[in-house]
């Protein structure tokens, strides 16, 4: 599923939540060399695309290959602006050697420290890369890091380890990757696809070291299509919601409703001891979601928000939020779900929502916005219905903003803006699902609105209003910049939204994924761009530089892509984006092989300095 | 070229950044606030700047096409003298958001210097520098000047005397109405450097520069000065780096700095781009001409044409003139969607600009400020600081949020005693133009200073 939550943009949760908070990913159990899936229950998962391989490229040995290392260095200067302080520094790897050092290297922090390493015909193809690193002065600063093939796919995991559709994903401290869960097994019923057997396996993938664990110990719940966020001051995960069971008509995306035995709350995972953490109270106050958003508040509180039955809720009860406190006695082991009331409800019931950090407030309070995903009742519209009983597109709230109180713990949601003309080409009329949604520019300027970017791309829309109601193919029309206008406090307007669409996107594309690789380019990878249909997309950027969607000219790599939709897609800590499971097709026939996970990390190009 | 609108528009210098005045008359009272125990923040000044206003002007049904153009150019300048008004530009620079960021640095930097924390200064003149450089089209030649200034005070606190007289004459060949008394803040030493440097700028050789603009409708600048449309000339002007301007409504703007070489003459051409909502602009000031007297009509283009602008306040007006008067009607839209009419009759004498921008403040209900170009570059009172904690205090003001080490106590060298120094301030204003120091100085900048070593252990990924 998409990255629906960005905190790349947030200059206080970004060191420690970069990626680790998307959420919904699509992510495949993984196994390792010593310690293999057992055969049984490689015969009940089973959840492989017969024509997938196990990752995009087969890479070589980079310790074998590389002759020569280049160090890059460079210093956040103002937000994304780097300034290049060491250009190459050499050192040459010599013949069974696994380290270099590199002298007089400005020394300060934090740093941006890039190795590149060159064969002996003189091509870098390989990549590491550090950030926040603080060169000590006078002294050697020891880094580790793992060499991943430049502009190519670097395959990640384990033998045998089965794939898998909507698993989870989130970073944690020190470059971990936390990945659990996920579908297993695909079934025929009747022209249905029924996605189950749900994994609870969890695995870490250390960036810096390489190296990919298999838990010993499992989930508390198999899942997936649930959320997991990194909480920093208790070390800790959170994992919230997601379903034994999903339904994928041919017509449409994959849907869950509360018949697919949807009983799941949340638990936690402890990253220092290794264990999962069973929800207190049986998961009280938190209501069971599916691709919930989970937004990060300061002193680890978290609202867990959406997550209803899409495209139709018939209860306005996934309006309202749950939240988590950290605070916990001395005899438990974590926080906890806590009644929240009416407090923290959206303004729409919403499933499926794409949700980006913005900035902080005057108050150092966090702010999100919340786009898609709102759901209409149609229940509410019987044939009897007169004039104005029923629902209308303009109620559609396609938007809104959640502001952080200066209470802890506390918000609002804000959904009365202005969504300006825009672009005609945007389509106010319908109910967007699932599209990612990625901040690319933020303007303060003194004397005018605080001012956002934001592209959104792709996504599965619903109209509610057709007769019948219908699931509208994927469209090019989805690709636009979404320019969101703080209102000004002196002239009390309104907030303003301006949908501005942007050519060059392939094909209208859903269950993709959308990262930010870099400070300056977003990557686009895989999604189906038809329903019942093997997926066909493979991978563009957008350069925030020229704001254009771009194709190939960056990405020539991106050839091996094994195209899938339904993965996960994570910024790893060295700027190089994960992309673990999913499926060539939402279809039985395409989920019967027992082939291991599809797993690779790419590293594009643009990423060189 | 030679109409009484273009006359006029000449002597006014570009109001690039109309903020950057309020920030410089906010100093004037900055530090009696400071003294007094509470901090103001420097947006204080522009706390009341709440929306942004749009000026399109539609020639007239018989001619005037050219004075249209010159009129909206004129009434985009007034705008920006406006205090709770900011223009918006139809003619914008990319990037511009590094500008208000560099100059933000800028300004703390002299603040830094004027508590004579240079380490601190540098920082912020680092930081600025890296913007300016990643958008080298922002930044006007007041920016530039205000740049260079502080990097001379900063290195001339450090003792760097030669980069100092340097960075301060690339100043002054931009910004040539600096003054003295502009100096007198930063102590002693920093008049000495002016005098010294403003001296061998006046005195040095100049060169001649040429600008064409593709098209032949753009208006150029250079350093700030109006100098015509289409192509534009300057004479004797000192050797070194000038900052061209090349704007065009629906055009995105140009600067790019040009050297100007001793005993020559240089030419500079531009090719202004299209900016996104030209085709919008350009549609809805032809609707707009063609419907001008249907007032329904144009108050649903000027409300779309607002949103596709992405203004909050538009002024659609048409002139008649003759040969004293410039009569202006149309429609003002307001931030809170209101919709009047606006009429005036303006004399055309030589406060003609202050009349427009009377009318511009009258129409949007704010108050009119000076003239950017008439205003000193950066006119500073001293600050006393009586003790060590004091000074640390006043220090920390300066940003709450950033902290840097204090390590700004080096003891500086006495070098205005040093004569070699003022022989190589003298010879050294004809020997610039070598590029810009500090920010073009290639594409990788060395850290001075500290260094380490950095041992990198390589992995392999773990592979399936």
């Amino acid at each position: 599923m998409p990255q629906y939550l960005d905190f790349q943009h947030s200059p206080v949760l970004a060191p420690l939540l970069s990626g680790a908070l998307a959420l919904g990913t699509a992510l495949g159990a993984t196994g390792c060399a010593q310690d293999p899936e057992p055969t049984a229950e490689l015969a009940l998962v089973g959840v492989q695309v017969a024509a997938l391989a196990t990752c995009g490229g087969a890479a070589g040995d980079p310790l074998g290959e590389i002759k020569t290392l280049q160090l890059k260095v460079r210093e956040n200067v103002g937000g994304n602006m780097q300034n290049t302080l060491k250009n190459a520094a050499v050192a040459s790897l010599g013949a069974g050697s696994d380290s270099a050092s590199f002298p007089a290297i400005p020394a300060g922090g934090p740093r941006e420290v890039t190795l590149l390493g060159v064969d002996g015909a003189g091509n870098a193809k390989w990549y590491g890369r550090r950030n926040g690193v603080n060169i000590k002065k006078n002294e050697t600063t020891e880094l580790h890091m793992t060499m991943m093939a430049l502009d190519a796919f670097t395959c990640v995991g384990a033998p045998q380890m089965p794939n898998a559709v909507f698993a989870a994903t989130a970073s944690m401290d020190a470059g971990r990757v936390l990945i659990t869960g996920g579908f297993g097994n695909a079934t025929a019923n009747g022209a249905v696809t029924t996605l189950e057997k749900p994994s609870d396996s969890a695995y870490i993938f250390d960036t810096n070291m390489g190296t990919f664990e298999k838990l010993p110990v499992t989930m508390k719940a198999a899942r997936a299509g649930h959320s997991m966020i990194y909480l920093p001051k208790l070390n800790q995960v959170l994992i919230v919601g997601g379903t034994t069971k999903m339904s994928v008509p041919t017509d449409g995306p994959p849907q869950w409703q509360a018949a697919d035995g949807v009983g799941l709350t949340y638990e936690v995972f402890d990253v220092a001891t290794k264990t999962f953490i069973e929800g207190a109270n049986y998961g009280a106050n938190c209501r069971k979601r599916v691709f919930a958003n989970l937004i990060a508040l300061t002193d680890d509180y978290v609202v867990a928000m959406g997550g209803a039955p899409w495209p139709i809720s018939s209860s306005d009860d996934y309006a309202k939020s749950d939240r988590f406190t950290s605070k916990h006695s001395g005899t438990e082991k974590t926080g906890h779900f806590e009644d929240a009331g009416n407090a923290l409800q959206l303004n729409a019931v919403r499933a499926g929502a794409a949700v980006a950090y913005m900035a902080p407030t005057a108050n150092g309070t966090a702010r999100y916005f919340i786009w898609g995903g709102a759901t209409i009742d149609q229940h509410f519209c019987p044939t009897t219905a007169g004039p104005g009983d029923c629902p209308t597109p303009s109620e559609i709230l396609h938007g809104e903003v959640f502001v952080e109180s200066t209470e802890p713990g506390t918000g609002a949601m804000y959904s009365d803006f202005v969504l300006d003309a825009g672009d005609k080409s945007y389509d106010t009329k319908s109910s967007l699902f699932f599209p990612t949604l990625t901040q690319v520019k933020r303007t303060v300027a003194e004397g005018q609105p605080e001012t956002f970017t934001f592209l959104v791309l792709g996504g599965a829309r619903y109209d509610p209003f057709a007769s019948p109601a219908v699931w509208k193919a994927p469209s090019l029309d989805d690709a636009y910049l979404l320019e969101v206008r703080e209102p000004s406090d002196t002239l009390h307007t309104k907030r303003r939204v301006t949908p501005k669409r942007v050519s060059g996107l392939a094909s209208g594309v859903y269950m993709h994924q959308s990262n930010l690789s870099g400070p300056a380019q977003v990557l686009i990878s895989g999604g189906f761009t038809a329903y019942n249909a093997p997926a066909s997309f493979s991978m563009q950027y957008f350069d925030l530089a020229t704001q254009k969607l771009l194709g190939k000219d960056k990405l020539a790599g991106s050839g091996a892509f094994i195209k899938r939709g339904g993965h996960s897609a994570l910024t790893l800590r060295n700027d190089c984006v994960l992309m673990f499971g999913g499926a060539s097709q939402l279809a039985a026939g395409a989920l019967s092989s027992t082939q291991p996970a599809v797993s690779d990390v790419y590293c594009p190009k643009f990423l060189v300095p | 070229m030679n109409s009484p609108l273009n006359l006029l528009r000449g002597r006014v210098a570009r109001v690039g950044m109309a903020w950057l005045a309020a920030a410089t008359l906010t100093d004037v009272h900055f530090w009696s606030m400071l003294r007094g125990g509470s901090y103001v923040a420097q947006a204080s000044a522009q706390a009341a700047i709440n929306s942004t206003l749009a000026v399109v002007v539609v020639p007239g049904p018989k001619k005037g096409g050219d004075d249209a153009e010159a009129l909206e150019r004129l009434l985009g300048d007034a705008a920006g003298r406006l205090d709770t008004v900011r223009p918006f530009e139809l003619s914008p620079l990319a990037n511009a958001e590094n500008e208000v960021i560099a100059a933000d640095n800028i300004e703390d930097a002299l603040r830094a210097l004027l508590l004579r924390t240079p380490k601190r200064a540098q920082e912020r003149l680092m930081a600025a520098a890296g913007k300016l450089k990643e958008a080298p089209q922002a930044g006007d030649e007041r920016l530039y000047a205000r740049l260079y200034k502080a990097q001379a005070l900063a290195l001339l606190a450090v003792g760097d005397l030669l980069p100092a007289r340097d960075a301060l004459v690339k100043s002054l060949v931009l910004v040539r109405t600096q003054k003295e008394e502009e100096y007198a803040a930063y102590g002693s030493q920093a008049k000495e450097l002016y005098t010294a440097a403003a001296g061998g700028v006046q005195k040095g050789p100049t060169g001649d520069v040429k600008v064409v603009a593709r098209g032949g409708k753009a208006d150029i600048w250079i350093d700030g000065d109006w100098r015509g449309t289409g192509t534009a000339q300057a004479s004797s002007l000192p050797v070194g780096l000038h900052r061209i301007t090349v704007r065009q409504s629906g055009q995105i703007a140009e600067r790019r700095f040009v050297e100007v070489t001793a005993g020559k003459g240089v030419t500079a051409e531009f090719d202004l781009k299209p900016a996104t909502f030209a085709p919008d602009l350009e549609q809805g000031r032809a609707v707009l001409a063609a419907n001008f007297k249907q007032p329904s009509v144009v108050e649903d283009r000027t409300r779309e044409l607002r949103n596709q602008l992405g203004a909050d306040q538009m002024l659609v007006v048409r002139p008649a003139k003759d040969k004293k008067v410039t009569q202006l009607q149309g429609w003002f839209l307001g931030a809170d969607g209101s919709f009047r009419k606006v009429e005036k009759t303006i004399d055309m004498d030589d406060k003609y600009f202050d009349r427009l921008g009377d009318f511009l403040a009258e129409t949007v209900g704010a108050k009119l400020g000076p003239d950017v170009a008439t205003t000193p570059l950066d006119q500073r009172q001293s600050v006393v600081v009586q003790s060590a904690g004091a000074r640390h205090a006043a220090a920390e003001k300066i940003d709450p949020g950033k902290i840097f080490d204090d390590d700004d106590n080096k003891k500086k060298k006495s070098v205005m005693t040093q004569w070699w120094f003022w022989t190589a301030v003298a010879a050294g204003a004809g020997l610039i133009g070598g590029g810009i120091y500090f920010l073009t100085s290639g594409p990788t900048t060395e850290a001075a200073g500290a260094q380490g070593t950095v041992t990198v252990k390589l992995h392999k990924a773990a592979t399936p």
